[in-house]
């Protein structure tokens, strides 16, 4: 009885939002109450004769659904809306010091098993649950998942027991108990008239004949996640988002691949741009594709001042400082090193060192769900292990403090700081954060920016206002060219899709083709100015952790908020590579001369 | 290379159907030449006329345009498992560069990247919107010419690195355009019309709680096939194919999973058999799963054996379907099983097999396979491969093969894939017969002679494949679900499970000495490497004096350690 007040006294209920309105069919009451039964056999119950029995057992529902549509030219290629409902269960056996986790099985990793074992990973169950068939589904999971993990657990003792190993911290950690319900009243979605909007939009590029393809997509994501573990967290949340982009190739008269793209995202599809904004995003892409037809690209490699304006100055810290934040923790293995993604763990054992200049913090706040007037992406208030997140500073004046976790401790970062986000830890809202003393007006930054570049005695110097989105050039880019835009892909490389040498006299001209090289997370120390307006940019991030380690998806909503920079040394290269032959086909809207 | 007549995923079935269901017109009727047929036209004749002065200017340019209405509906212990009715419209591109004696898609022997010759699964718009279609067809048109005028300069000179070719026929045949327009239309299923009777099936299987998995689902796939080339042909033909499945399965105590499956086929969802049907098939399915998980582990085991009328005709597709494959003739490291036995008898004089596409029906048995024109604008026919034991024919796209120069309408595809020679409605007839327990008096008559204590009755099956290469033994695999024993002395039969049927084709071929006087078919979606067709196997019961079944792969998975909660 004693021990039942101490854990009553531990549970804390937050209600954040509420809503009456589930997003299945099924009552949410009906949904937790068949997990919570069905946790609470097996943890009771779920024994293998000699084998442990599991001391932790968790259980996620996703019930998604999923709006989309694409249209080109003025036309539809597809509308459709379904849904599905993913059961996730995760099994731990030994104990928090030690379990079958951070373990790396090549066999069942990269084969699966021989035998038609259930599913219990992203498990798709039937879209209309019931007590019983959930009852069902969570057993035969749970089961599966136990017998895997247990051979798993004892594949891991068996090889601890012939190597010396260093890493001796705990498997996973512990977190407050907590129940959380998290949920928003979702309106009905009328996808037609966002597929009106998509049809619109991709009409514009009848404007522009000499852009051989382009299209336009919606997608609208709303989820909503049940979550239980045996510990006694529990929540309910609504995860969602949407977003319409625009995408387009062409090829100049040498048949150099030229792309372009514009995007929109919000968490709630009715905080989108207007059809005005979006309109004038698509016209200014479509401009500056057919401009980047007739522009010159280098002569040769810059080396120099180089300002980073609005998106550019977001993705660069996007692709190349963002990433290394994360808390990544090298699983053990049977003589491999599979788990961590070595291109992004620059920070791993920096922390306490100088990775951006002084007059730099950064921190990431998931609980803010707008930055002025624009949703950020990121935002969320309980995170996926059920942790109520708070504001983490990871960079105090050009130092970094910490990195970003989730239950699984890394030997400088021991607890979680509610960051798991779809399987793995990964930035929410990330905040580049000038000392406003340091900030320069953006009046003055561009000045500052042609001093540096006289100082230099440089003809002129680069300043760049966009660069590639990685996963839209990835998947819509990619599909829409059938692969012909690989021209862009150079390991290590940042394509940029909108620079300009700027000359001392302030002039500005137009360069197409040409991509960071060498930007690696230690260039950030090198900035020297910052501007004091922010840019938002909000985009779907690539998840550090890859999805096939961490079962979760591979682009996850998030938000840099930065304002532009400049770096006072970087190398700017012309792309010089092969490329495809213009279309021996003429293009059956315009005669290019 | 492996072809599957049916994987697990295409555990159909199909019935006729009392009850009436509405279906919606989903298309208004096609008079003439369609709007997308003009845009493609068009579009063939300036690709055709602006490529001229190239290097390589294409022979032949084809359009194929499959628009698809498919419906899925699953239903699982009486809830929806899940649900979808999705339009499309997919667009495939066949660009030929050289002449029809050798193109682009001639061999390149010993690359074992010898990809299809086709550019496709582009999705278009669904309304035949002239600027938008035409701009994709021009994008992926370039770009399929590109790679075929690249595949071509590595086939030529393949040619002169290579001895020479034992089978010097053409690569594309010259056959006369055709144009016929159907007027026809698309079902439009409203789930809504499906769910609460599947619901009610599905729920049958609640109680069962050892039954670790069941459903029974609705499969619709419609679609409007849209052909138009450079020779002048335009097909528009619609295609229907409806399904209703039943599966489930349970785990025995030894690990070994035991799935069993109904299928019921139509040509439209009105046809579907009815509730009360189905609701039998699972009653059966029930009965039969509890049956199968106590009986015995069967050995390993050569003698005869007889194939139900089902069993039968997958055991045919298998070994020899796929073998008179036309297309397969002309790859060097094709077992080539048939090439020196045209004119030569291999089987009993009193069998015939016939391919006969233009079939929609036979004996009461909706046949899956049929279809107008093949996937290439030639029109279906009739092919007789054997006659009264006597190899005639091989089955043809337009891929000529030595002595066979013409298609007979079997190049076929799923969307997105290139052709080739498949199979269509296999129909196995025979002369001389006997009853089915006269075959049962046979088969325990050569059990006895050669000293065996039993025969086995494979009843039912769920699929198989073979393979028909030469870098492995050339044999097939037919996966029994349901098989007995038949002892000799006259005990009652006795069910087993765990084994597969296997051997090789022309032994197995050699051991067919007796032939029931009934006929069962088998629908289905065969596997291979132009994606799945819907075929069907028909065939009466056959008596084999030797076969030989090989111990199933069994799992090693425990059942659950808890009960159903």
């Amino acid at each position: 009885m004693k021990k039942l007040m101490k854990f009553i006294q531990y549970v804390l209920i937050f209600i954040i939002s509420f809503s009456i309105v589930s997003a299945s069919n099924v009552q949410s009451d009906e949904v937790i109450k068949a997990m919570k039964d069905e946790l609470a056999r097996s943890m009771k119950h779920l024994k293998l004769e000699s084998l442990d029995k599991p001391y932790y057992i968790e259980y996620t529902l996703r019930v998604s659904k999923n709006y989309s549509a694409k249209a080109i030219l003025g036309a539809l290629v597809s509308n459709t809306s379904n849904e599905s409902n993913i059961l996730t269960v995760g099994v731990r056996v030994g104990n928090y010091n030690l379990d079958n986790t951070n373990f790396f099985d090549v066999g069942f990793s990269f084969f699966g098993s021989t035998d038609d074992e259930e599913t219990f990973q992203n498990r798709e169950i039937p879209d209309e649950l019931n007590y019983d068939v959930l009852r069902h589904e969570l057993w035969l999971a749970t089961d599966a998942a136990y017998k895997r993990n247990s051979e798993i657990f004892t594949k891991k003792i068996a090889i601890l027991k012939n190597i010396v190993r260093k890493d001796t911290i705990p498997d996973f950690s512990k977190i407050p108990i907590k129940v959380t319900i998290d949920t928003v009243n979702f309106s009905n979605f009328d996808l037609n008239q966002y597929a009106d909007i998509t049809k619109k939009l991709s009409d514009i590029f009848k404007n522009y004949p000499s852009i051989e393809v382009s299209e336009v997509n919606f997608e609208y994501l709303p989820n909503r996640i049940y979550y239980v573990n045996s510990e006694g967290v529990e929540y309910i949340k609504d995860n969602y988002f949407s977003g319409f982009e625009a995408t387009a190739y062409t090829q100049n008269k040498s048949g150099i691949p030229l792309i372009q793209y514009f995007s929109a995202y919000s968490k709630n599809p009715a905080n989108l741009p207007p059809v005005d904004s979006l309109t004038k995003g698509v016209n200014a892409i479509c401009s500056n594709l057919t401009a980047q037809e007739q522009s010159p690209t280098l002569d040769e490699t810059y080396n120099g001042p180089v300002l980073f304006e609005g998106q550019a100055a977001a993705e660069v810290f996007a692709q190349s400082f963002a990433p290394n934040l994360v808390a990544q923790r090298q699983p053990l293995s049977e003589g491999f090193s599979f788990g961590m993604n070595a291109k992004t763990t620059s920070f791993q054992k920096k922390i306490g060192g100088r990775v951006l200049p002084e007059f730099i913090s950064v921190f990431d706040s998931p609980n803010e769900s707008k930055y002025r007037n624009s949703d950020l992406l990121g935002y969320y208030q309980v995170d996926d292990d059920g942790v109520i997140p708070e504001r983490t500073t990871l960079v105090e004046n050009g130092f970094l403090k910490t990195l970003l976790s989730d239950r699984t401790p890394i030997k400088r970062v021991l607890t979680s700081n509610g960051h798991k986000r779809n399987g793995a830890p990964l930035f929410s809202n990330l905040f580049i954060f000038p000392d406003p003393m340091k900030a320069t007006p953006e009046k003055d930054l561009k000045s500052k920016f042609l001093d540096l570049v006289k100082k230099r005695d440089l003809q002129y110097g680069i300043l760049i206002k966009k660069v590639v989105d990685q996963n839209i050039f990835s998947t819509s880019l990619m599909s829409l060219t059938y692969g012909q835009i690989s021209y862009f892909a150079d390991q290590g490389t940042i394509p940029v899709l909108e620079a300009y040498k700027v000359y001392p006299n302030g002039k500005e001209e137009l360069i197409r083709s040409v991509q960071i090289n060498s930007l690696s997370p230690q260039s950030f120390k090198d900035i020297i100015y910052v501007g004091k307006e922010n840019y938002v940019l909000n985009y779907l991030a690539t998840s550090v952790v890859s999805s096939f380690m961490s079962g979760g998806d591979p682009y996850i909503g998030a938000s840099i908020i930065t304002p532009s920079i400049v770096f006072e040394d970087l190398e700017i290269n012309p792309i010089d590579k092969d490329s495809p032959k213009p279309p021996y086909i003429p293009n059956p809207f315009v005669k290019k001369n | 290379m492996s072809a599957n007549i049916l994987d697990r995923r295409a555990m159909f079935l199909i019935i006729l159907f009392a009850l009436i269901l509405p279906i919606s017109k989903a298309n208004s009727q096609n008079t003439g030449e369609t709007k997308i047929m003009q845009i493609c036209d068009s579009e063939i004749a300036r690709t055709m006329q602006s490529l001229k002065s190239q290097q390589y200017p294409p022979y032949f340019l084809s359009y194929y345009i499959s628009d698809n209405r498919n419906t899925r509906i699953s239903s699982t212990l009486g809830v929806v498992d899940n649900s979808s009715v999705d339009s499309s419209r997919i667009l495939d591109i066949q660009i030929r560069v050289g002449n029809y004696d050798f193109d682009n898609t001639h061999l390149i022997r010993g690359n074992p990247l010898n990809f299809s010759s086709s550019f496709g699964r582009i999705p278009l718009t669904f309304k035949d919107d002239e600027a938008a279609i035409k701009d994709q067809i021009w994008f992926a048109t370039d770009r399929a010419y590109k790679d075929a005028i690249e595949r071509y300069e590595k086939a030529l000179t393949n040619s002169k690195v290579k001895v020479k070719e034992d089978d010097t026929s053409a690569d594309f045949s010259k056959e006369n355009p055709v144009v016929a327009i159907e007027n026809g239309f698309l079902y439009k299923v409203n789930p809504s019309d499906f769910v609460p009777m599947l619901n009610r099936l599905s729920a049958k299987f609640l109680p069962y709680k050892w039954i670790l998995n069941s459903s029974v689902s609705l499969i619709g796939n419609s679609r409007c096939k849209t052909i138009v080339t450079s020779e002048g042909t335009k097909i528009q033909t619609y295609e229907n194919y409806f399904y209703i499945f039943v599966t489930a399965s349970t785990k025995a105590d030894d690990g070994m999973t035991l799935p069993l499956y109904q299928s019921y086929f139509a040509y439209s969802p009105d046809s579907l058999p009815d509730e009360i049907t189905i609701s039998a098939s699972i009653d059966k399915i029930v009965d039969l799963l509890g049956k199968l998980r106590e009986a015995p582990y069967a050995e390993t085991y050569t003698g005869p054996a007889i194939l139900s009328g089902r069993a039968a005709g997958v055991f045919f597709h298998e070994i020899f379907g796929h073998r008179v494959e036309g297309f397969r003739e002309k790859d060097p490291n094709s077992s080539q099983t048939f090439k020196k036995s045209v004119g030569t008898k291999i089987l009993p004089d009193f069998m015939s097999i016939t391919f006969d596409p233009t079939k929609r029906e036979l004996n009461g048995h909706l046949l899956a396979g049929f279809y107008q024109y093949d996937d290439e604008g030639v029109k279906a026919q009739k092919v007789d491969v054997v006659e009264d034991g006597i190899f005639k024919n091989f089955l043809m796209s337009r891929t000529p093969i030595e002595g066979f120069p013409h298609s007979n309408g079997h190049g076929r595809k799923q969307a997105g894939y290139s052709p080739v020679t498949r199979q269509s409605n296999l129909i196995v007839n025979a002369t001389k017969t006997e009853t089915i327990d006269e075959l049962r008096t046979d088969l325990r008559k050569i059990a006895e002679k050669q000293g065996k204590e039993y025969g086995l009755l494979f009843e039912e099956v769920s699929g198989g494949f073979t393979f028909t290469n030469r870098t492995i033994p050339n044999a097939f695999n037919v996966t029994p679900l349901v098989v007995y024993k038949v002892f000799v002395d006259g005990r009652p039969d006795e069910l087993v499970r765990g084994v597969d049927l296997i051997g090789t084709p022309l032994s197995t071929f050699a051991n067919i000495v007796a032939v029931g006087n009934n006929m069962d078919t088998f629908n289905g979606i065969c596997g291979a490497e132009s994606g799945g067709v819907p075929v069907s196997a028909s065939s009466p019961t056959i008596l084999v004096s030797r076969i030989e079944v090989q111990k199933k792969m069994k799992s090693q998975s425990k059942p659950p350690i808890l009960s159903a909660p």
